[in-house]
């Protein structure tokens, strides 16, 4: 009853910032409700930033990882450290000020403005929309698992109850409530990980316990191959793993969006140090937590279960709830961000920019709720069939999104040369290699993941592609140099809201030349 | 454990990230002095 208690006062919480934050009204106009009025500061950002990226696959995947496969999946753990501060970093100021100066909301819209081509925008929006929804969906069904651990009532009635608390605050406070949601979540993260971490050390006799536990049950379970070397020499998969958690982050448009809302560019040096301060403490203790797994419960039927059993085994029921709180976060704080940019998608790529480009402010509002309520619906349908292990959904989106975004996104903030042609061939062949090279395990058979595959044929057709056709027009260019400047945007800018900024109506060339003629581009 | 195994991986987890972070926080932020001006003071918080 105790971890029940702790877990619905946890609940309670989240949805009480939901409500604060509509009460206060900061969730009624375009920028406010995509962006949280771009005010968040650098800690928030990175915590939101974090434990978006960290979903319920770290309670989940990354201990039935660990649990089969022994330190190889560390190099899984150690990619992801480097995730938060590299997209921070490498991407956070120019795009901050890029999206900024263009009156981008999201992150497709960002890649439109920058290649200004319609299919750029209708087709990042469609893979989007998608990948959001299979993303979310094994959130959803980790969520059923989770909650049905401590509550014990019926997996269906968990998925409707943990999807209900996510969409009501994203409903009714946008992104400034998940972002702050997200902040309390991933303190909960950590306080969680960390009580479960300490005893599950102690209790299999401390680090030299650990160590000769797993020697006893197959040495090369501590070996970075893999049980019985099993990947031994395959750098490919190794690089791949290291890739996918790092510099993959770039290229979810639910994580670079975190970039946009920031208070103030300077802002992001701070962040970068919460970033990583955060990944410290939290990214490699599921692994180590199931590795003490392996000595404590050798026989588990379900890998996926390794860290939950742990807790059941180790804790009394408060710290127990806590940890499940904590798993309840990790889940609820990355479906939130996913709901959140997959109804931006809908709402403002799609319906205001191709069906309804006069919409109003509050309709635009209007119709990103209902999207999140539309998503919900439709997500709840699919994750009562309880579709395949979490972690390989997982995964697999992350593969499709970082092969489709990331060559655009970063090279797009870097190098003025990338053109519109060469953006969205590259968007196509990198979805279509990654999606092939999952489908059809071809990462078995070549010992290259998809994820790398797909970035290294995303990259050589943009950068081809664009070679090859015609250079950006000099309106974005322009642009471009001005929001990679370290000089201060002009003309008040900052303070402007979206609604002057961005008529979606038009054509985007057309929009930045008025800039130029307002003299918004002249340093 | 192997001692190799120790180094690299927290090499490439832990050391490597908090090398990187605190270059990229400390020394590549004094060339944002003029932005800084510009935006205010930085928050931590």
């Amino acid at each position: 009853m105790l971890s029940i208690a702790v877990v619905i006062i946890y609940m309670l919480v989240v949805l009480g910032i939901g409500i604060y934050v509509r009460r206060r009204g900061i969730a009624e106009t375009g920028e406010g409700y995509l962006l949280g009025e771009r005010r968040i500061g650098p800690c928030v950002t990175a915590f939101t930033h974090q434990s978006t990226s960290m979903s319920g696959y770290m309670f989940l995947g990354a201990g039935s990882m660990a649990y089969q496969t022994g330190i190889y999946s560390l190099w899984f753990g150690a990619g992801d450290v480097w995730g938060g501060p590299l997209d921070l970093s490498i991407v956070g100021r120019r795009l901050r000020r890029f999206t900024k100066l263009t009156g981008a909301l999201t992150s497709i819209e960002f890649l439109e403005k920058r290649y200004p081509m319609p299919a750029v925008r209708w087709f990042g929006a469609i893979v989007c929309v998608l990948c959001m929804w299979l993303y979310v969906t094994a959130q959803a069904v980790a969520a059923g698992k989770g909650l049905g651990i401590v509550t014990g009532l019926p997996y269906i009635a968990c998925v409707v109850i943990g999807l209900a608390v996510i969409v009501t605050y994203t409903f009714l406070g946008g992104y400034y409530a998940v972002a702050w949601t997200d902040f309390l979540q991933g303190i909960v993260m950590l306080i969680g990980i960390q009580a479960i971490l300490w005893s599950a050390i102690a209790a299999v006799g401390g680090v030299s316990g650990l160590v000769s536990g797993l020697a006893a049950k197959d040495i090369t379970l501590l070996g970075v191959w893999g049980p019985g070397n099993m990947y031994k020499g395959m750098w490919g998969l190794v690089i791949g793993a290291v890739l996918l958690w790092s510099i993959g982050y770039m290229g979810w448009p639910h994580v670079i969006v975190r970039n946009m809302a920031i208070d103030k560019a300077s802002d992001l040096r701070p962040a970068v140090m919460w970033s990583w301060f955060y990944n410290c403490l939290f990214v490699i203790s599921p692994y180590i937590v199931a590795f003490c797994t392996i000595i404590l419960l050798p026989a588990l039927v379900d890998p996926e279960m390794a860290i939950f059993e742990t807790a059941q085994l180790l804790l009394p029921a408060v710290v127990f709830g806590i940890v499940m709180a904590a798993v309840m976060a990790a889940i609820m704080s990355t479906a939130d961000s996913l709901l959140l940019q997959g109804a931006s998608s809908i709402a403002r790529d799609i319906y205001q920019r191709f069906i309804n480009p006069k919409a109003t402010e509050k309709r635009l509002v209007y119709v990103t709720r209902l999207a999140v309520a539309g998503m919900a619906i439709v997500t709840l349908i699919l994750a009562i069939t309880r579709p395949p292990a979490v972690f390989a959904a997982v995964v697999f989106v992350s593969d499709v999104l970082m092969a489709a975004f990331l060559p655009v996104v970063v090279l797009g903030l870097y190098w003025a040369r990338v053109n519109k042609y060469g953006a969205i061939s590259s968007m196509v062949v990198g979805t279509i290699v990654a999606m092939v090279w999952t489908l059809a395990d071809l990462a078995v058979v070549t010992a290259i993941s998809s994820g790398l595959m797909g970035i290294i044929c995303s990259a050589v057709v943009l950068i081809v592609v664009s070679l090859v056709t015609p250079p950006p027009s000099k309106e974005v260019v322009a642009a471009l140099e001005l929001a990679t400047s370290l000089e201060p945007l002009p003309g008040g800018i900052e303070k402007k809201s979206e609604k002057t900024l961005a008529p979606e109506a038009k054509c985007v060339t057309a929009f930045i030349q008025e800039r130029v003629l307002e003299g918004a581009f002249a340093v | 454990m192997p001692a190799g195994s120790i180094a690299l991986l927290f090499g490439l987890g832990i050391i490597g990230p908090f090398v990187y972070s605190l270059i990229w926080t400390l020394v590549t932020g004094r060339g944002w002095k003029k932005l800084i001006e510009r935006e205010g003071k930085t928050k931590w918080f």
